[in-house]
């Protein structure tokens, strides 16, 4: 068995990568690190795909997360990273090649029309935070 | 400037299956207690599945071949993402990327042609809890949640933005509540909500392309809404934009008691629906054989049953046109026709169409919730028809029998309305008319024919409207050409 | 003879015997439990009464004949399987009072086999993870070096299973969540093909690669677990309706004819030397035992796997976890007047960060504008990294790599630098995009510490790589091997 060297440069590229090292091979500031495959194909396009403060604050909104301002800060920090190191992808030739949603091999998988019981009333609500009645109450949802 | 008007539809209709669209809770909660028809799935418990309920995807396919769709034979659901408190998932299942049929369309009658609106998608989805809003003694306002309503199956016909009028989108929505009605896919019904409609509405200059701002229209909870909404829209959008203002794409509320549409806030919207493809459920792939054993099933539509209905029944287009357009009423019809002679076909028409339509109007009651039967409904015209009561009698006994439900036999014998068509009775009636009517005689003998109605009315009269009017009037000609 | 140290097929042939009775099994586990949880916070409930009462009810059960391998067996589940009445949290505090109303169809395949539930694994907060650490509760221990993670994201149960708290466990595996964990703590764990186990009741964390499957302390016991959990679920439709075999079938040490791949890819630089020492030698182990080996495979999508993972479970993760609005159960903030606060409170404060960073992530994947660049490309890349483990499986049986390229890394260690924690699953995740089955066993140690080796197969192929991971299991002492707790 022989260990694969750094110059194994993966088909479908559509160019050849600039050969940026993110990662070093040595342990860092004491800690081991693995260098990966990931690290050496990282960064490598002059476009940046890091995130600014709105969009991070527009992520946040639309998966609506509140933030506080050293949570923007960190997760703008830490989200730009990863999505730099994840432009690799953008080399991949995918041309011709269609998506994989899902990996199982079926298809029409379909239940009949058939009624059974639900769940008695008292365990629907049972977990419910707010509760009036037989109802789940919510904060005013008119603005 | 003129302006022309451009609205598009969407209807999202509640389909008529048992079960729920991806559970098994049953749909029927209309009478039900709040969040009793609730299982772990349609609450969006944490760790649940969706399973497709293969009714709901035939009824839809049903509608979309009804709708001349072409039926994708690769289709799938997508997760719509949206956060709201009725949305149980956080997400909804829904199609975008292929919905079960597409490029299809209607028929309407427009300014006496016939016009085609163009069906842009019919895809399936699911419906939202109920939100219920209240507010506390001390002045909190709130929302209460019922899930029985999630996750019931709802389909979504979107049309193309084809219409140009209230009254077209009113003709569209009626002739597509019909169809939904005869392939029994739905209720459809506006009121009850399992029928509801959104709207896009725009203006253009004539003989431009450029559409000004597209707005949407939502809360019409009728026809009648409708209708009033998008006239109230169209001239809104004209008065602004014949003053120079310009006009916002936006979402506006239809205010049913104000009679006017609002804009509504949409700053804490922020619309990204992000679908992408539901990885709980298979994909489904309508082959051929599926399609053709839907399509197999699929009943007479409207306008096949107009048709029929001029060509079996002999019936003037009209009349064939108003008894089709609900299929309970036609239904009804060829129930009252069921063994009768092709000749009672257009008086039983005309009585459905109109004595009897405004009964049921009046008091609201549908067409077979009342107490009148077709078979009693036929014995009433036949008895007006043999001659045994006229028709005036006939409405006040038909009115009678729609409120208590008794047979028309029993109403005529019990008020003593059967008809006279003794013609000894009718002569000696006839004989005291024309001698206390000197004046109208004289009229008619010097040629003013409608002298003769006068007369007739004065048997009528006497006769307390139980002599046969053909009768009497045919004596009447004879004595006074006689006199 | 310790009873809590005993495996699934020895406890049956002495609980058969009537030579152990379930209850004494049940009381040695607890006992070990009360004696190792303060040192190594393997579980977020331990159920106690309920295991009691089940182990009676199984004794029973035994008396009266029933001769199922599970019945009376204690095992432990990870927190993120519905167990109706009992609380299931996915070590969040977003749900740390919900008890759902409904068992998983695993737990209810377990409860029908007589099983004896004693208690819920402490996990990465809704899987999200792969050293434990990121569990709203507690970070669990590694049982051969406390000052080490066990891996995640079902640390909890290859902990319980190392300690010995419980004879079998159950994980769920979405990039490596058993097999990562199981190589971290020399215990055997297998994630079935996607669609092999029904994932009702599995707190969705990315939908399309979240599977169910056993943690064991040997391959005759992921077998025997595997036999009870597979199968079609009508409520589940991604779950395969054909018959399962009987995997303990398969068990035999002779691999003559077999093909074994090695790819390349999995064995780059950085990867530590011990692993691949140790990786060597299991190999070579298994051309003793009579397989063929080709050390030269290409998997060459392989260097892009982490990236299309990391693009596909978050944004599949940002739908699973809208749900959680602080209004039908869990972790409710009211302390305001609007509903919209109260959702980005309720979402701020019951989640953790890494469950944050992956929801955003994901968010961003999916939304305008950047769908095509991030999410579809991921989804384009499934494809190629598909489509090459499909040829691959033309040529070879199996395919074998490490579990991990590290052995178990310090607490702390990679907390703050998310990207360093993903590289820890960069051998396991791949085999998720592709929905293979695959298992981790023991291998070896490096300086003390566990590392596993990863056998691969083709979909639905468990029987083969049981077979392989039997062998090369009977030919090694591994296994065997006990940390000191």
């Amino acid at each position: 068995m022989t260990l694969v060297e750094v110059d194994y440069l993966p088909h479908p590229l559509k160019h050849p990568l600039k050969a940026v090292v993110l990662g070093t091979q040595a342990p860092v500031g004491g800690k081991e690190l693995a260098l990966l495959p990931i690290l050496r194909y990282g960064c490598y396009n002059d476009h940046t795909m890091k995130l600014s403060r709105e969009e991070v604050l527009h992520i946040a909104l639309l998966a609506r997360l509140g933030l506080t301002e050293a949570e923007l800060d960190r997760f703008m920090e830490q989200l730009s990273h990863i999505l730099e190191n994840f432009e690799v992808l953008q080399q991949v030739d995918t041309t011709d090649v269609p998506p994989t949603a899902q990996s199982i091999p079926l298809q029409n998988v379909t239940k009949d029309d058939e009624v059974a019981a639900s769940l008695p009333p008292g365990q629907i609500l049972a977990n419910a935070p707010r509760k009036e009645k037989e109802y789940f109450r919510v904060k005013a949802v008119l603005e | 400037m003129n302006y022309e008007t451009i609205i598009g539809l969407e209807v999202h209709a509640q389909l008529l299956t048992k079960s729920k669209m991806f559970c098994r809770c049953s749909t029927d909660y209309a009478s039900a207690p709040p969040n009793t028809h609730v299982c772990p799935v349609c609450l969006g418990m944490p760790g649940v599945l969706p399973t497709i309920n293969q009714q709901a995807v035939e009824f839809t396919v049903m509608t979309a071949l009804a709708l001349n769709c072409t039926i994708s034979d690769y289709t799938r659901f997508d997760r719509k993402n949206y956060p709201y408190p009725d949305l149980m998932k956080g997400y909804q299942i829904s199609q975008s990327y292929a919905p079960f049929g597409h490029h299809g369309w209607l028929t309407i009658e427009a300014n006496g042609e016939k016009k085609r609106v163009g069906i842009d998608n019919v895809h399936l989805e699911e419906d939202v809890a109920k939100l219920i809003h209240r507010t506390s003694p001390g002045g909190e306002s709130y929302s209460l949640v019922d899930v029985n309503r999630a996750g019931v199956p709802l389909m979504e016909i979107v049309g193309e933005p084809d219409l140009r009028s209230p009254e077209e989108a009113r003709q569209y929505l009626m002739k597509l509540r019909s169809i939904l009605q005869y392939l029994g896919v739905s209720t459809a019904n506006m009121e009850e909500g399992s029928f509801r409609c959104d709207a896009n509405i725009s203006i253009r200059p004539q003989d431009s392309t450029d559409l000004l701002a597209k707005v949407e229209v939502k809360n019409m909870n009728s026809f009648k809404a409708v209708y009033r909404a998008l006239e109230y829209e169209a001239e809104r959008q004209r008065k602004r934009a014949a003053e120079g203002k310009k006009l916002a794409q936006e979402t506006r509320g239809w205010v049913e008691e104000r009679g006017i549409t609002v804009a509504q806030r949409s700053k804490e919207y922020a619309h990204d629906y992000r679908y992408f493809p539901e990885p709980d459920l298979a994909p489904l792939v309508l082959n051929r054989e599926w399609v053709e054993a839907i399509r197999s099933k699929l009943p007479e539509l409207p306008e096949a049953r107009r048709d029929r209905f001029v060509a079996e029944y002999n019936l003037p287009l009209y009349d064939a046109n108003l008894l089709t357009s609900s299929i309970l009423m036609a239904d009804y019809f060829e129930a009252c026709m069921r063994g009768a002679p092709q000749k009672s076909a257009k008086p039983v028409a005309n009585w459905i169409i109109g004595e009897f339509s405004r009964l049921l109007n009046a008091t609201n009651t549908g067409i077979n919730d009342s107490k009148v039967g077709p078979v009693a409904l036929f014995d009433l015209v036949q008895l007006i028809h043999e001659g045994s009561i006229s028709s005036t009698s006939g409405k006040s006994v038909l009115e009678e029998m729609f409120h208590t439900g008794k047979s028309a036999d029993d109403i005529i014998k019990a008020q003593g309305l059967s008809q006279i068509s003794d013609t000894e009775a009718i002569e000696r009636e006839v004989m005291a008319v024309i001698r206390n009517n000197a004046q109208a005689v004289a009229d008619y003998k010097a040629g003013k024919k409608q002298s003769l109605k006068f007369l007739v009315g004065q048997v009528m009269r006497a006769t307390r409207g139980r002599a046969n009017p053909t009768v009497v009037n045919e004596l009447l000609e004879k004595k006074l050409e006689e006199g | 003879m310790i009873i809590n140290q005993l495996t699934i097929h020895e406890a049956h042939e002495q609980l058969k015997a009537r030579q152990l009775s379930s209850v004494e099994l049940t009381k040695a586990c607890l006992e070990r439990i009360n004696q190792t949880e303060p040192k190594v916070h393997a579980l977020v409930t331990v159920t106690d009464e309920l295991a009691l009462k089940q182990a009676q009810k199984a004794d029973q059960l035994i008396a009266r004949g029933n001769t199922h391998p599970l019945t009376g067996i204690p095992v432990i589940i990870k927190d993120n399987m519905c167990t109706k009445g009992i609380p299931t949290t996915c070590s969040s505090k977003m749900l740390q009072n919900f008890i759902p109303p409904y068992d998983a169809t695993v737990v209810e395949k377990l409860n029908n086999c007589g099983a004896v539930i004693m208690g819920k694994a402490n996990m990465d907060e809704f899987a999200m993870g792969s050293s434990t650490e990121h569990s709203a509760f507690f970070p669990t221990h590694n049982p051969w070096d406390p000052s080490r993670v066990p891996g995640g994201s079902s640390g909890g149960s290859a902990v319980a299973v190392a300690a010995d708290e419980t004879i079998y466990a159950l994980g769920s595996d979405t990039g490596g969540s058993i097999r990562q964990p199981a190589g971290f703590c020399s215990v055997t764990g297998m994630k079935p093909t996607y669609g092999r186990v029904s994932r009702y009741g599995l707190v969705a964390f990315a939908s399309s690669l979240d599977q169910i499957g056993p943690l064991t302390k040997d391959v005759a016991d992921c077998a025997i677990v595997l036999n009870a959990i597979a199968g079609f679920d009508n409520r589940d439709s991604t779950s395969v309706p054909e018959p399962t075999p009987d995997y303990t079938q398969y068990l035999t040490a002779d691999l003559s004819g077999l093909v074994i791949g090695v790819p390349k890819e999995y064995f780059v630089q950085g990867m530590q030397k011990e692993v691949e020492t140790a990786m060597q030698a299991a190999i070579n182990r298994l051309e003793e035992l009579g397989a063929k080996v080709d050390w030269e495979v290409s998997l060459p999508s392989t260097p892009y796997a982490l990236a299309a993972y990391y693009i596909i479970a978050p944004s599949e993760a940002s739908a699973n976890l809208a749900r959680y609005d602080g209004v039908k159960y869990g972790f409710s903030f009211t302390d305001t007047d609007s509903m919209w606060e109260a959702l980005e409170k309720t979402r701020q404060f019951g989640f953790g960060d890494e469950v944050k960073r992956r929801i955003m992530l994901g968010t961003h994947a999916l939304s305008a504008g950047y769908y095509d660049a991030w999410y579809l490309k991921a989804q384009k890349v499934r494809t190629l990294i598909r489509r090459e483990f499909d040829q691959a499986f033309e040529k070879y049986d199996v395919l074998v790599t490490p579990t991990s390229p590290t052995v178990p890394f310090k607490i702390g260690e990679k907390l703050d630098d998310p990207l360093q924690m993903y590289l820890s699953d960069v051998c396991t995740l791949p085999i998720n995009i592709a929905g293979l089955p695959a298992i981790s066993i023991p291998a070896g140690f490096g300086n003390g510490l566990p590392i596993g080796m990863q056998i691969i197969g083709k979909p639905f192929s468990e029987e083969t790589i049981l077979k392989v991971a039997y062998a090369y299991e009977q030919a090694t002492e591994w296994h065997k091997r006990k940390p000191q707790v």
